[in-house]
């Protein structure tokens, strides 16, 4: 296959995925615009070189899930350098505007609160939760059995509950 | 408040039109930029370093050419075999990482795969790092001391002498020895670290 035409399918799938990477990008790096930048571009980056690998036996959402997420837990997020990056809140990436009301920004602060207290294999179980994928899938795209996703989901519940408490 | 409570909001906040939404020339844009991942930046490292390897092997065998005394071949014998045996190892890894890199796997598999590379590039680097000391400091010693006039004999006729330069030159490597140990902890330690907590959290019991 010739590279134009692989661009031109990375492109569409990135097109049609690009919440995927939002979605880690969020989970990952809460509040640092620039931290959430590098990473939404780190992860663009290693699809897109991985992309010519992707052999289809699994769908497409769990290969995405599987090179973000690894991304994510990879990533050296501390060192920062002075790479020349693109501003994905440019232009050409307006966000639309949303009115939020105040019982969800209150969900949604404690949300974010909560993810704060997890370590990066945590919040990969929990998004991929959130996200109602079902334990088999979690277990194919982290790696462990369905029954220790059970256990380690169980184990964040608690934690979580005790943040509520305290 | 429970977890299951939360993903109504987990899905409003990731909704399609509160994201930002990325044009086809914004995605080449992004595809242009530098990665900052662990392993592409070894791969360039071992490029580099295999590089600078091979100017050093062809600087070694043309030391070989020329009149050398014996300290000075031997010397030089002693970088050739390093160099052959960095290279054969650097040879190795480029191989192995080859073989992992843009392989996607589960997260448990990646963790596993990345460990077993920083530890084996780790491992090269101090080695490499190590094993330069000792020719590098006696070296650079015998060959300034030669070349100012000294003979092998000044160092049998003057024991303290001796065995003060014999206590510096130790000192001069453990000195050397710490600085890469230390050198490296900063470089990789607490990521190591971090990977390695990660990776016990997921080794099911």
């Amino acid at each position: 296959m010739e590279k134009e035409q692989i661009e031109a399918e990375y492109i569409a799938m990135i097109k049609q995925h690009q919440g995927i990477v939002h979605k880690v990008c969020n989970m990952y790096c809460q509040g640092d615009k620039e931290d959430k930048q590098d990473l939404f571009q780190e992860i663009l980056i290693q699809l897109w070189k991985a992309y010519p690998s992707f052999r289809h036996e699994s769908k497409i959402s769990t290969w995405m899930y599987r090179v973000a997420l690894n991304t994510a837990i990879s990533n050296m997020r501390k060192q920062k350098n002075s790479i020349k990056k693109v501003d994905i809140a440019a232009p050409a990436l307006k966000i639309s505007e949303v009115e939020y009301d105040y019982e969800y920004e209150e969900k949604l602060k404690f949300l974010n609160q909560a993810i704060e207290q997890l370590n990066d294999i945590e919040k990969a179980i929990v998004m991929l939760y959130l996200e109602e994928k079902s334990y088999e899938e979690i277990s194919e795209i982290v790696g462990i059995t369905p029954n220790y996703v059970g256990v380690k989901m169980n184990r964040i519940k608690e934690k979580l509950k005790k943040m509520i408490k305290n | 408040m429970e977890l299951d409570d939360l993903k109504s909001v987990w899905k409003h906040y990731n909704e399609p039109q509160i994201q930002p939404s990325l044009d086809e020339t914004t995605i080449k844009k992004i595809l242009q930029g530098k990665t900052q991942n662990i392993i592409d930046k070894i791969i360039q490292n071992i490029i580099l370093e295999t590089a600078l390897l091979v100017l050093l092997l062809l600087g070694s065998l043309f030391l070989f050419t020329l009149p050398l005394d014996n300290i000075l071949w031997y010397a030089n014998l002693c970088y050739l075999g390093l160099c052959v045996a960095s290279f054969v190892f650097y040879s190795l890894l480029y191989r192995q990482i080859q073989k992992f890199h843009f392989r996607v796997q589960n997260i448990k598999t990646e963790l596993e795969q990345l460990l077993l590379i920083l530890h084996n590039y780790i491992s090269l680097y101090t080695i490499v790092g190590v094993a330069l000391l000792p020719p590098s400091v006696l070296f650079g010693f015998f060959y300034g001391y030669f070349k100012h006039g000294g003979y092998w004999q000044d160092f049998s006729q003057n024991i303290p002498k001796t065995l003060l330069i014999v206590a510096l030159l130790l000192a001069c490597m453990l000195v050397g020895f710490l600085f890469v140990k230390w050198y490296v902890k900063r470089l990789y330690g607490r990521y190591l670290d971090t990977l390695r907590t990660y990776l016990q959290e997921l080794q099911e019991i």
